[in-house]
C-alpha cells in the first residue's frame, strides 16, 4: 500500500499515456515491458513463497511480477487459464508436481508438455509424525509394531490424491505395512492436533507444521521423505538414511504455455536465479520451512518427465487414474 | 514481565501504531464497502508486510483482519448486503432499523458492542489460553459435526412463518456447496464437465450474489416505477446510541461475546455461526421475539458482539494449536510464519515478546475501529443521500469488482449472477434467504467433519454417541427443533382462531 | 387460492430439480469404496432428496389446504403485487448487464469493461437523457475504481486479451 502510494503519482501519469496490449508486439529482447502475471495455484505456503519470489523477480526485471491467485480445481483453473492465455511471457505459472497429478487424474485434459518449463525453484519434503507416547524412534520401530498390532493405522493426509497421500502410500508400501494403513482427510491442516489429540495415531504433512510440537516434545518425527535433511528439523533423518529407498519431495517451480519465444524464458529464468539464491529467499525459506532449489529450464524439465511416469504409475496403482 | 514491557515498546512504536491503524483504515474498507470482503484485502496486506519488522507486520494483519470484521455490518445494516459472511445475520434486523430511519444507532451499537465483544474474548484468550487450547484439542470431527448441526437448527428461528420454506432455503445451500472437487476423495461432483465448475462455488462468491444482486433489482425496479416510498433522510441524522440501550442488553452483551469466544476457539467453526447462533439466542430470550426480524435492536447487538468476539476467541487455536480457522486468520498465520513466529505450543517460550505484542495490538486495533468507525458513521450515511438507482449500478461494478478478485475469475462472475438471479426467485416466492447463506457456510464442514468421523471409526455410528459433548449438541439441536415446532403449531392455532372470530 | 396455487407450482418445480439433481448425482459421482468410506456420493444424494421430500410436502401441503379453503384468499401473507411492477425485465436487465461485464473484462480489460457497463447502465437502466450524466458516470465510476483498487489497493484488475488500458 505505502509502495503503491508512492507508485501512484507515476501510475496517473501512465494512464494519460496510454499503454494498448497489442501494440507491444516489440521484440522479445525488450521483455518485459509491462507486468507480468504469475498465477498461483494454491493457498498457504505455495501462495506466501510466490508471493516472496515474484517481489524479488520484480527487483531482477524492473517490471513488476503480479501474484495472482486462481486457486480451485486442485490447480486445474489456473493451470487451464495459464494454458489458455497468450505464449508472450507475460502469464507465468507457479506450478509444482500437481501437474502431473492434476493430469493423471482427469482434472485437466492436458499434461505438462502444454506448458514450457523456465526453472525449478524451490522443493518442500513431506515428514511423517508419530506421537511421542507410541514410543516409537525410527521407521523400523514403527513397521514392527505395525506389523504385529491388530486392526489398521489411521494416517492423516490432506485428502485422497493430495501430495501426502502420494507420499505416504509410496513410504508405506515400501515399508510393507502398505495394507494396515487406513487414510484420514483433513483440511487446513489440521492433523498434528488430531495427531495430539490421538485420535489418529501418525501423520504425513509438512515439516513447518510439526516444528513447535517437537519442540515441546509432544510429537516425534520420525522421517522425511527426501534424500536430504531438512533446515527446520535438523535432527530427523531422513527415510533412505533409515534403509527405506524412498525420495520424494515436492518441488514448485515457474512456466510458461508452450511457444513461449527462447530468448523470454531465458530472461524469466536469469531472474528466477537470481531470486532463489538471494539472502531474502534463504531467510524465507528457513521460516516458512521449504529449500531453495534452482534448477535451469532443461534440468527441471526433465525431472517433470520424469515425475509424470512416477505419479502414473503411483496414481494407477492407487486405483485413482482417470 | 520482561517481554511485556518489551513488547510495549515495540506496539508503541510509530510504524507499529501507524501499521495498526492503516490495517484497520483498510479493513473496515473492504468490509464496508459491498462486495468487497476482508479475506481479499488480507491477501493483498500480506506482501507489504514482508519489508516490516514483526511486530508491524503483524500490526498490519491483525488490524485489517478486526477492521474487516468490524466493517462487514456497516453494508449489512445501510443496505442489507453483508460485507462479510459473519454479519449476514445482523442484515435481519440492522436493515430494517436503517428502513425506519435508525440507521445510525444500529451503526453506532454495532461497533461499539463489536470493540466489547472483541475486548472480552481478548481477556478471555489471556487469561485462559492454556485451559482453552486443551479444550478445544478434545473437539474432533465428531463433536464439530454435532456442532455445526446445533448451528443448522436455527434454520428454524430464521425461516420466519413457513418453516418448510427455511428448511428447503437451507437444503438448497447445501446442496450449491457440494458442486466442485470433493475436498475428501477428490473427485469431481456436479461438474458437468466443466473445468471451470471444478472451482466450485467460494462463499464469498455466492454471498455477493444472494445479497446485493436482489438490492439491485429491487433498486432499479423502484426506480422504473417511479416508487419513491423508500425515503431514508431519517436515517441521516448522526445519532449515538445511548447508554441506556448498551445497559438495558449488558447481560446480553456478556452471553452473545461468550458464544463468540467459544465458538472461536474450536478451529474450523467462525465467525458466521457464532453471529446466527448468538441471533438465535437472543430471539430465543428476548421478552418480545415478535420484534425480530423488523428492526430489534438486539438483532444487531447479538450476532455483532458474537462475530467480533469470535476474533480473540480463533487466536487461542492459532496461536496455540497453529490452525487457522478460516480463510482469514490462515493468512494471518502465513504472515506469522514469514516473520519467524511459529504459531504452537512451543511460541508461548520461543515468541513471548510477540505474543505479548499481538494482544497489545488486538486492544490498539479495536480502539483505532472504535474510533474511526464512530467518525465514519455520519460519512456512512451519506451513502443513503445518493439515489438508489445509481448507487445500484455503482454496487453492479463493485459486486464485480468484489467476485471477481476472490479467486481472479471470470467465472466467479457469472456464478455470482446466476446465484443472485436464484435468489431474486426465491424471494419472489416468499422463500427467505438467509437460511441459504447458513447452509452454504455450514455444508462443507458438515459433510467433511462427518465423513472424516465415520472414516476415523472405522465406519461406525458410536463415535456420535459416545461423545458426552457431540450428544449434548445433538440435544441442544433437537431441543431447539422441538422448541419451533411446537410454537410454529401455536402459532398456526392462533391464527385460525383469529380466523374464526373474524368470520 | 392464487396464493396457494403458485406455491403448489413452487414445490412441484423444486420437486423437479430435486429429482434431476438426484439423477445426475447417481449417475456422475462413484459410490464410496465401502465400509468405513461413506464416499462422495453420499452427501449429495442425501441432500438431494432432503429437498424432494421437503418440496413436494410444500406442495402437497398447499394444494390440501387450497381445497380446503378454496375461497380464503390467505390471510397471512397479504400480496401487494402492484409493489413488484417492473422487477422481472429489470432481473433480466441486471443479469445481462453482469454477463456483458463479466464477458467483456477478459477481453478488452478491467477499464474499457467497466466504463462501458456503467455506460449501458445509464442508457438502458436509468434511461438518462441527460448528457452529462451519460459521460460523467461511467467515467467518474471506471476511474474511481481504478484509481483506488488498482492503484492505490494493488488489486490484480483483469488484463484485457484484445487490447488493455491501465
Amino acid at each position: 500500500m505505502l509502495k503503491s502510494l508512492t507508485r501512484l503519482t507515476t501510475g496517473v501519469l501512465a494512464a494519460a499515456a496510454i499503454g494498448m496490449a497489442g501494440s507491444v508486439s516489440a521484440t522479445a529482447a525488450d521483455f518485459p515491458t509491462k507486468p507480468v502475471e504469475m498465477t498461483v495455484l494454491f493457498g498457504g505456503t505455495a501462495n506466501t513463497i510466490a508471493q516472496v519470489l515474484s517481489e524479488l523477480m520484480t527487483d531482477e526485471l524492473g517490471n513488476p511480477v503480479v501474484p495472482v491467485s486462481r486457486p480451485g480445481g486442485g490447480g486445474a483453473v489456473g493451470y487451464a487459464f495459464v494454458q489458455g492465455s497468450r505464449p508472450d511471457g507475460y502469464n507465468i505459472v507457479w506450478n509444482s508436481n500437481s501437474i502431473n497429478t492434476s493430469h493423471h487424474t482427469g482434472k485437466i485434459p492436458f499434461d505438462y508438455t502444454a506448458f514450457e518449463p523456465v526453472a525449478q525453484v524451490s522443493v518442500e519434503t513431506p515428514a511423517l509424525a508419530v506421537s511421542s507416547d507410541k514410543g516409537w524412534e525410527s521407521l523400523s520401530d514403527m513397521a514392527e509394531a505395525v506389523k504385529a498390532m491388530d486392526g489398521t493405522l489411521k494416517v492423516g493426509i490432506s485428502g485422497k490424491g493430495s501430495f501426502t497421500h502420494l507420499t505416504s502410500a509410496a513410504l508405506f508400501d515400501w515399508m510393507g505395512i502398505g495394507d494396515k494403513v487406513s487414510y484420514i482427510s483433513y483440511g487446513d491442516g489440521k492433523a498434528p492436533v488430531e495427531l495430539l489429540a490421538g485420535r489418529i495415531d501418525a501423520a504425513i504433512q509438512w515439516p513447518g507444521q510439526f516444528k513447535s510440537y517437537v519442540d515441546t516434545n509432544k510429537i516425534s518425527v520420525l522421517a522425511v521423505t527426501g534424500n536430504e535433511r531438512v533446515d527446520i528439523l535438523p535432527d530427523v533423518p531422513t527415510a533412505s538414511e533409515q534403509g527405506v529407498d524412498i525420495n520424494i519431495t515436492m518441488w514448485r517451480g515457474l512456466a510458461v504455455p508452450k511457444g513461449t519465444p527462447k530468448e523470454v524464458i531465458a530472461k524469466l529464468e536469469s531472474a528466477a536465479k537470481a531470486a532463489t539464491e538471494s539472502e531474502k529467499f534463504k531467510e524465507a525459506s528457513v521460516n516458512l520451512g521449504f529449500t531453495p532449489a534452482y534448477l535451469d529450464a532443461s534440468a527441471f524439465g526433465d525431472r517433470i518427465a520424469k515425475d509424470d511416469g512416477f505419479y502414473q504409475e503411483l496414481l494407477t496403482s492407487l486405483g485413482m487414474t482417470n | 514481565m520482561d517481554s511485556f514491557y518489551q513488547a510495549l515498546q515495540l506496539s508503541f512504536s510509530v510504524s507499529a501504531i501507524g501499521a495498526v491503524g492503516l490495517g484497520t483504515l483498510i479493513g473496515l474498507i473492504f468490509g464496508a464497502i459491498p462486495g468487497l470482503t476482508f479475506t481479499v484485502a488480507l491477501a493483498l496486506a500480506l506482501p507489504i508486510t514482508f519489508g516490516m519488522d514483526a511486530v508491524a507486520a503483524t500490526g498490519l494483519l491483525l488490524g485489517t483482519y478486526i477492521g474487516g470484521m468490524t466493517g462487514g455490518s456497516v453494508s449489512a445494516i445501510l443496505l442489507g448486503i453483508p460485507g462479510t459472511p459473519s454479519s449476514a445475520a445482523t442484515v435481519l434486523d440492522g436493515y430494517p432499523l436503517t428502513r425506519q430511519g435508525r440507521a445510525s444507532i444500529a451503526l453506532g451499537t454495532a461497533v461499539i458492542v463489536s470493540t466489547m465483544g472483541g475486548l472480552f474474548s481478548l481477556v478471555v484468550m489471556m487469561v485462559s489460553v492454556n485451559i482453552v487450547s486443551q479444550i478445544a484439542i478434545k473437539f474432533g470431527p465428531a463433536e464439530i459435526f454435532a456442532l455445526v448441526l446445533f448451528g443448522m437448527s436455527t434454520i428454524c428461528g430464521l425461516s420466519g412463518k413457513s418453516m418448510i420454506k427455511g428448511l428447503i432455503a437451507g437444503a438448497l445451500g447445501l446442496m450449491v456447496m457440494t458442486i466442485g472437487i470433493d475436498q475428501i476423495d477428490g473427485v469431481n461432483r456436479m461438474t458437468f464437465g466443466s473445468v471451470n465448475m471444478l472451482q466450485g462455488v467460494n462463499l464469498l462468491v455466492a454471498m455477493i450474489g444472494l445479497f446485493a444482486v436482489p438490492f439491485i433489482i429491487d433498486a432499479f425496479a423502484r426506480y422504473a416505477r417511479g416508487d419513491k416510498t423508500l425515503n431514508l433522510t431519517g436515517s441521516l441524522k448522526a445519532e449515538l446510541p445511548s447508554f441506556g440501550i448498551l445497559k438495558a442488553n449488558s447481560w446480553l452483551i456478556a452471553r452473545c461475546s461468550a458464544i463468540g469466544t467459544a465458538i472461536g476457539a474450536i478451529p474450523g467453526t467462525g465467525g458466521a455461526i457464532a453471529a446466527f447462533l448468538a441471533y438465535d439466542h437472543a430471539r430465543r430470550f428476548s421478552g418480545n421475539p415478535d420484534r425480530f426480524g423488523n428492526g430489534s435492536i438486539e438483532g444487531v447487538i447479538a450476532p455483532e458482539t458474537a462475530n467480533n468476539a469470535v476474533t480473540g476467541g480463533t487466536l487461542i487455536p492459532l496461536l496455540s494449536l497453529g490452525i487457522p480457522g478460516d480463510p482469514a486468520t490462515a493468512i494471518v498465520l502465513a504472515g506469522l510464519m514469514v516473520h519467524g513466529i511459529i504459531p504452537g505450543p512451543a511460541m508461548f517460550m520461543n515468541s513471548a515478546v510477540e505474543v505479548y505484542g499481538i494482544y497489545i495490538e488486538v486492544v490498539l486495533a479495536y480502539l483505532f475501529v472504535l474510533a474511526l468507525q464512530l467518525l465514519g458513521i455520519r460519512l456512512f450515511v451519506y451513502v443513503l443521500r445518493v439515489p438508489q438507482h445509481l448507487l445500484a449500478l455503482v454496487i453492479l461494478v463493485l459486486c464485480v469488482v468484489g467476485s471477481y478478485s476472490v479467486r481472479n475469475s471470470v467465472f466467479d462472475i457469472y456464478t455470482m449472477a446466476v446465484i443472485g438471479v436464484m435468489a431474486w426467485g426465491l424471494i419472489r416466492l416468499g422463500i427467505p434467504i438467509t437460511p441459504v447463506i447458513l447452509g452454504m457456510v455450514l455444508g462443507p464442514t458438515l459433510e467433511n467433519e462427518f465423513r472424516t468421523a465415520m472414516a476415523l471409526s472405522d465406519g461406525d455410528w458410536d463415535i456420535f454417541y459416545t461423545s458426552p459433548v457431540a450428544l449434548a449438541f445433538f440435544g441442544f439441536a433437537a431441543l431447539i427443533v422441538v422448541l419451533q415446532s411446537l410454537s410454529g403449531i401455536r402459532l398456526r392455532r392462533n391464527a385460525k382462531l383469529a380466523e374464526k372470530s373474524n368470520a | 387460492m392464487t396464493e396457494h396455487r403458485s406455491a403448489v407450482a413452487t414445490g412441484a418445480i423444486l420437486t423437479l430439480i430435486a429429482v434431476a439433481w438426484c439423477a445426475y448425482v447417481w449417475n456422475t459421482i462413484p459410490p464410496g469404496a465401502g465400509g468405513a468410506d461413506v464416499g462422495p456420493r453420499a452427501f449429495p444424494l442425501l441432500l438431494g432428496a432432503i429437498l424432494g421430500v421437503l418440496a413436494a410436502g410444500y406442495a402437497v401441503a398447499n394444494a390440501l389446504a387450497a381445497k380446503r379453503s378454496p375461497n380464503t384468499v390467505s390471510a397471512t401473507e397479504p400480496k401487494d403485487t402492484s409493489s413488484h411492477g417492473k422487477e422481472f425485465p429489470m432481473m433480466v436487465l441486471t443479469f445481462l448487464l453482469l454477463v456483458i461485464y463479466g464477458f467483456a473484462m477478459p477481453r478488452i480489460g478491467f477499464v474499457l469493461a467497466t466504463a462501458l457497463t456503467v455506460f449501458l447502465g445509464v442508457v438502458v437502466v436509468v434511461r438518462s437523457r441527460s448528457l452529462p450524466l451519460i459521460i460523467l458516470m461511467p467515467l467518474g465510476v471506471t476511474f474511481g475504481c481504478w484509481l483506488v483498487f488498482g492503484k492505490i489497493m494493488d488489486i490484480p484488475l483483469a488484463v484485457g486479451r484484445w487490447i488493455s488500458l491501465g
